[in-house]
């Protein structure tokens, strides 16, 4: 443990200063009223002891005493109470605002960030880590505190009775001290052991759940029961050698602290026949050691909590420390006419290209369609306009200037990205396409383009009814038209279709298609899609292949050129003839 | 690991469910000497720990107020070994409790691994893995927690308690023995008191937690939607809305449990003021000897100790109820069919479908009405557009799932009639994209046939072709199929899920033919390994590739899930159909 076991979170406590002061306080009094009641206890006994030599003791003495105990009691009570509340709360709060901050920095992290890092290992942090920072400070660091204070608080009012017994009655602690750092050490590499065969278990289950069809089709559930058997056994295995370890804990604190009794049973119980020691300071001096005793059994799982909440600590920092996307062109009032030229743009994603030196100029206003197979780069040209993803410098421009010097925030406001796959939040319709800063009229308004009117009107809460999980299941096609909305009722100046429109039918998709030329007029483009008939009647029509364009021109253009959109069309051709039969 | 997203159910058990209980401890029932040992032992370490102050009161009595030291060597030596004694137990019994959990908690699993082995694949297709995988971490965790701390916790604290009071009676004072029980409804009223006020806490801020980690998990994964909208204001108002709800709840609870806990420092005082007042007199009155009085006061801190310890395992056994209602619920899930007593070593492989009618939900017709038939060693191609029920006839016949109307037979008996099983062993499956386990190459070949030798394992490779590129690997046969950087091509993974599905000589071959891009040398041998195995055998193919569809022996073409059309490739071009136009659209690349 470092000097200064607050160091690491000093600067999330700083807002709690007052309270925690108020808490050390609280805490600091608890143990020094906790400290003296065996200083009564010992008087009193004494006292009693004396007035044995009486014929007719007065023991009114006694009821002062038992009433001061009770005192003290109460007192001990609300001072504990008020150092509990205030340390614990302000750790709960110490906790909220490492998860808000951890969250808010999160959303400042490029996206490119998100693509690399795993979901599961972000959540952790923010669970986890999170709540092994508030365990520590809430606990482990009281617990920390009262164990120092308890101890030297009991040692010295000890030591004012009888320091050579206080020495011999302390003789115990050191070992057990050592022992548990030896121990220690054990018992993380065993821990860590376990750890790692239970995460091969963990992986077997999730493998033998993802091929679950393999396992049966190949009639594997017996070896499949074996092998997890073995991991299984395995585990037991490991966990045994840590268990032989871990018994031995309790157990092995209680016999360390009852020696202690047992050397002030000794040789205090000789002073006291001697007379170098009253029975009252020998019932103090084990009421103290009971109380000595309890801090010592925690000391172990201080340690291990302050080590787990610095690693957690380290942990979010790590997060934290991720460079922010930062925005120098700040410009909230951004104008785009929504012109667009790639000049020789390429992209290349672990080290394979996807696309090379692409050159189009899409006019403001014009629409460009892209077609291609499967892998071909059209969704990678579309993510690149939003900046989803990064193409070398100065190859995209919008309105002839190049696309990092727009200011990002202004410039995805003007920008509608529907992709193929659609996220829709666990939340009403409504709020999933207004997100909260959209009117009303405009909803319905998009509502309309999209054609979600009719489908609403089959769920029971219409537009505030919730999708997801905890909600109505909307089909592909509902969720990709409610995803259009949300693009279209912001009036983007450039708006991208990636294959938007793959799950929504043939007619369903014209009659979108035509309500959308109207509200698009005099906005740029973009249309992504594996039907012909949805590109056809864009101004300028490219062809994709392996990442280069093959083909470029007008519908009727390409067409006369019979290549690969000329083959393309004959095809869809076929399949419309197919689905009639 | 996985982040912990529960799919809470809310916790709405007030009380412990006895039945729920009762069947948690039958997992303990193969264990059940260790289970009575380790009470024996609790109770044992129980006394030997709680000896010491009536030890105390002996010294006291018979030689520190009488100034006798005789003898009290002796009895230090006696207490000595009485920590001696309790170390050794309390080791036992801990080592023994943790290791019945462990056993228990491999029990648990290895049962719900067990059930998940055996359910019906519709299951699968509608529970998401995390939430079974949930099942099997967290919720066996919980468990063990209940098995080695909570219940042994409930046991340790009650029989502390009560063996605490057994030295009061017996060896102290039976009036400060009453005195000391007074304080038991006191401080069970104080706990009972605790568990109201806090229940409700306790579960809202587990819904809480549950509802902000969801409300994370979703912003992570629609990162993008998020930032294309600028609407990251909107999600962190929102985040810190959960988590401020989440303090609100965290912090009644916090006020109740600071309240709670000192609570029993002060009846620890109030009883001790009470034995110093009434004990001093008795004394002073002669009726207890002083040993008593230094006894009680030792055992006065001790007493309050368990009972607020039960409270605090109170919350762990509740958490444990909650999940194993899930885990019953998921053992207690209905299984597939085993299926009938048909079980043959090999079959001729003769297959047919009679007026079968399948849907996956309700009345949605995934076929309709769809017969054919296919001798002994022919060759089937099955031909569609997508969604026209390819896959699915290729699953009935696995018996993946139950068909609603007709018969599939196979070899002139009924399916439902075979071992689900031994049915399956006679068919060898290779699917479109291929699952390959972690392992190496050789045991991935051998997934349906553990017993296979090396040499045979080799031989299977050979025959479609693998060979050439396993032996191109760095440890050949031993080569790690997830090693980084070596990743299999789409390619390869076919070619070595061909040689899995030959390897368990299959009297039935069948194949789902992938569409990937791959490379020219690849697909020659993936054509010439598929051609051998369909020529040794009955097979039936979801076929892509038109050398796989020329050499059928017939060819059957699926519209909207009904069999429209049937023959050779010739024929049916003829006919200029379904096929003629599926034949254009599908197959065009491979003629140019």
């Amino acid at each position: 443990m470092s000097l200064n076991p607050f160091k690491p979170f000093a600067s999330y406590l700083r807002p709690y200063r007052w309270a925690l002061v108020i808490g050390l306080t609280f805490l600091l009094g608890e143990q020094l009223v906790s400290v003296s009641i065996p200083l009564v206890l010992e008087r009193a006994i004494d006292q009693a002891q004396a007035s044995l030599d009486q014929t007719a003791p007065d023991l009114t003495f006694l009821t002062h005493y038992a009433a001061l105990i009770v005192g003290l009691g109460l007192a001990q009570w609300s001072m504990a109470f008020g150092m509990r509340w205030h340390l614990a709360s302000t750790s709960y709060r110490v906790e909220r605002d490492i998860r808000q901050r951890y969250f808010a920095h999160l959303l400042t992290l490029p996206i490119g960030y998100f693509q690399q890092a795993r979901t599961g290992d972000l959540m952790a942090r923010a669970t986890n880590d999170v709540e092994a920072v508030q365990r520590y400070l809430s606990h482990g660091f009281r617990m920390f505190l009262s164990a120092i204070l308890g101890f030297s608080f009991s040692m010295v009012a000890m030591c004012l009775y009888d320091w050579e017994l206080t020495l011999y009655a302390l003789l115990p602690m050191p070992i057990m001290t050592v022992v548990l750092r030896l121990v220690g050490g054990k018992v993380r590499q065993r821990y860590h052991s376990v750890q790692e065969e239970f995460a091969a278990i963990s992986t077997c289950l999730q493998e033998n759940l993802s091929g679950m069809r393999v396992v049966k089709a190949f009639a594997r559930r017996r070896g499949e029961i074996d092998r997890f058997t073995q991991l299984n056994d395995e585990y037991v295995e490991r966990n045994r050698s840590l268990i032989y370890i871990y018994s031995m804990f309790f157990p092995f604190t209680f016999l360390i602290s009852g020696l202690s009794m047992v050397f002030i049973l000794w040789l205090g119980g000789i002073r006291v026949v001697e007379g170098t020691l009253t029975l009252g300071a020998f019932v103090a001096f084990n009421a103290y050691l009971i109380r000595m005793s309890r801090p010592m059994m925690m000391m172990g799982r201080i340690v291990d909590e302050y080590q787990r909440a610095m690693a957690s600590m380290l942990r979010i920092e790590s997060v934290l420390k991720e460079q922010p996307q930062t925005d120098q062109y700040r410009d909230d009032d951004l104008a785009i006419k929504g012109e667009i030229e790639f000049r020789r743009a390429s992209f290349a994603y672990n080290g394979q290209t996807v696309l090379r030196n692409i050159d189009v100029h899409i006019p403001a206003g014009s629409t460009l369609a892209i077609v291609g197979r499967v892998g071909s780069g059209k969704t990678t040209i579309a993510r690149l306009i939003p900046r989803l993803i990064q193409a070398g410098e100065g190859q995209i421009f919008i309105d002839g200037k190049p696309i990092e010097q727009m200011p990002l925030r202004a410039f995805r406001d003007a920008i509608g990205y529907v992709p193929q796959d659609t996220f829709l939040f666990s939340e009403s319709i409504r709020d999933n396409i207004a997100l909260d800063s959209v009117a009303a009229d405009d909803v319905e308004r998009a509502i309309e383009v999209a054609q979600l009117a009719a489908d609403l009107k089959t769920f029971p809460q219409g537009l505030d009814t919730i999708v997801g999980e905890r909600g109505v299941t909307l089909s592909g096609g509902q969720k990709q038209r409610t995803a259009l909305a949300r693009s279209v009722v912001r009036q983007p100046k450039i708006l991208i279709l990636d294959d938007a429109l793959a799950s929504v039918d043939t007619r369903t998709e014209e009659q979108i298609l035509t309500r959308l030329r109207d509200v698009m007029a005099e906005r740029t483009t973009i249309l992504i899609a594996h039907r012909i008939s949805t590109v056809m009647a864009a101004d300028h029509i490219i062809v994709l292949d392996e990442g280069r364009i093959v083909e470029e021109g007008t519908h009727d253009e390409l067409l006369a050129l019979d290549g690969l959109y000329a083959d393309m069309y004959r095809r869809q051709h076929l399949t419309e003839e197919l689905s009639d039969l | 690991m996985p982040p912990i997203i529960h799919d809470e159910q809310e916790i709405d058990k007030k009380s412990i469910d006895l039945r729920l209980m009762a069947r948690l401890l039958g997992f303990l029932r193969p264990y059940w000497p260790w289970a009575v040992s380790t009470l024996l032992l609790i109770l044992a370490a129980s006394l030997a720990r709680q000896a010491g102050p009536v030890l105390t009161k002996i010294a006291v009595d018979e030689h520190i107020v009488p100034g006798d030291l005789d003898g009290l060597g002796t009895l230090v030596l006696l207490f000595a070994a009485l920590l001696v004694a309790q170390f050794a137990i309390g080791y036992a019994q801990s080592w023994i409790t943790s290791m019945v959990g462990q056993w228990t908690m491999r029990d648990v699993r290895l049962n719900i691994f067990a059930r998940l082995q055996s359910l019906p694949l519709k299951f699968f297709d509608r529970t998401p893995i995390g939430r079974l995988m949930a099942r099997n971490t967290n919720d066996v965790d919980a468990l063990n927690e209940f098995f080695t701390y909570g219940a042994v916790s409930l046991v340790t604290e009650a029989v502390t308690i009560a063996s605490i009071l057994f030295y009061i009676f017996y060896y102290l004072d039976g009036e400060l023995g009453l005195l000391t029980c007074a304080f038991l409804p006191v401080a069970f009223a104080a706990t009972l008191w605790l568990q109201n006020r806090t229940f409700q806490a306790f579960r809202q801020a587990r819904t809480r937690f549950a509802r902000f980690s969801a409300d994370l998990q979703e912003t992570l994964s629609g990162i993008e939607v998020v930032k294309l909208f600028n609407c990251e204001p909107r999600s962190a108002r929102r985040f810190n809305h959960g988590t401020d709800e989440y303090l609100d709840a965290r912090l009644v609870r916090t006020l109740y449990h600071s309240a709670y806990f000192p609570f029993m420092e002060l009846c620890g005082a109030a009883l001790m003021a009470l034995v110093l007042w009434y004990g001093v007199g008795q004394v002073l009155r002669a009726e207890i000897a002083w040993g008593v009085l230094v006894a009680m006061l030792q055992y006065v801190p001790r007493f309050f100790m368990p009972i607020r310890n039960l409270a605090e395992e109170y919350a762990t056994v509740q958490v444990a109820m909650a999940s194993s209602e899930r885990i019953f619920e998921l053992i207690d899930a209905e299984p597939e069919p085993v299926g009938g007593p048909v079980h043959r070593e090999r079959i001729a492989g003769a297959i047919e479908f009679r007026h079968v009618w399948f849907a996956y939900e309700g009345e949605e017709w995934v076929l309709r009405d769809v017969s054919f038939c296919a001798e002994p060693g022919q060759s089937l191609a099955l031909v569609g557009a997508t969604g026209s029920g390819k896959t699915t006839i290729i699953s009935l016949l696995c018996r993946f799932y139950e068909i609603q109307r007709g018969q599939i037979l196979v070899d002139g008996i009924d399916i439902r009639e075979w071992n689900v099983e031994a049915l399956r062993r006679r068919f060898g499956l290779v699917q479109q994209d291929v699952f390959l386990f972690a392992g190496d190459i050789a045991s991935n070949i051998r997934l349906g046939a553990p017993e296979l030798s090396d040499a045979a394992v080799a031989q299977a490779a050979r025959y479609v072709n693998a060979d050439h590129f396993i032996d191109r690997l760095p440890n050949t046969y031993r080569h790690d199929v997830q090693e980084r950087g070596t990743a299999l091509s789409a390619g390869q993974r076919q070619l070595l899920s061909l040689a899995r599905a030959l390897a368990a000589n299959p009297d039935i071959l069948v194949l789902d033919e992938a569409t990937a891009h791959i490379d020219t040398e690849t697909e020659g041998w993936i054509q010439d390994a598929v051609e051998k195995l369909m020529r040794d055998r009955t097979s039936i193919v979801i076929a892509h590739r038109l050398s796989t569809i020329r050499s059928a022996d017939k060819i059957l073409v699926l519209h909207r899930g009904q069999l429209r059309e049937e023959g050779r490739h010739e024929e049916l071009l003829a006919q200029d159909g379904i096929y003629a136009r599926l034949h254009q659209l599908q197959y065009n690349e491979a003629l140019t």
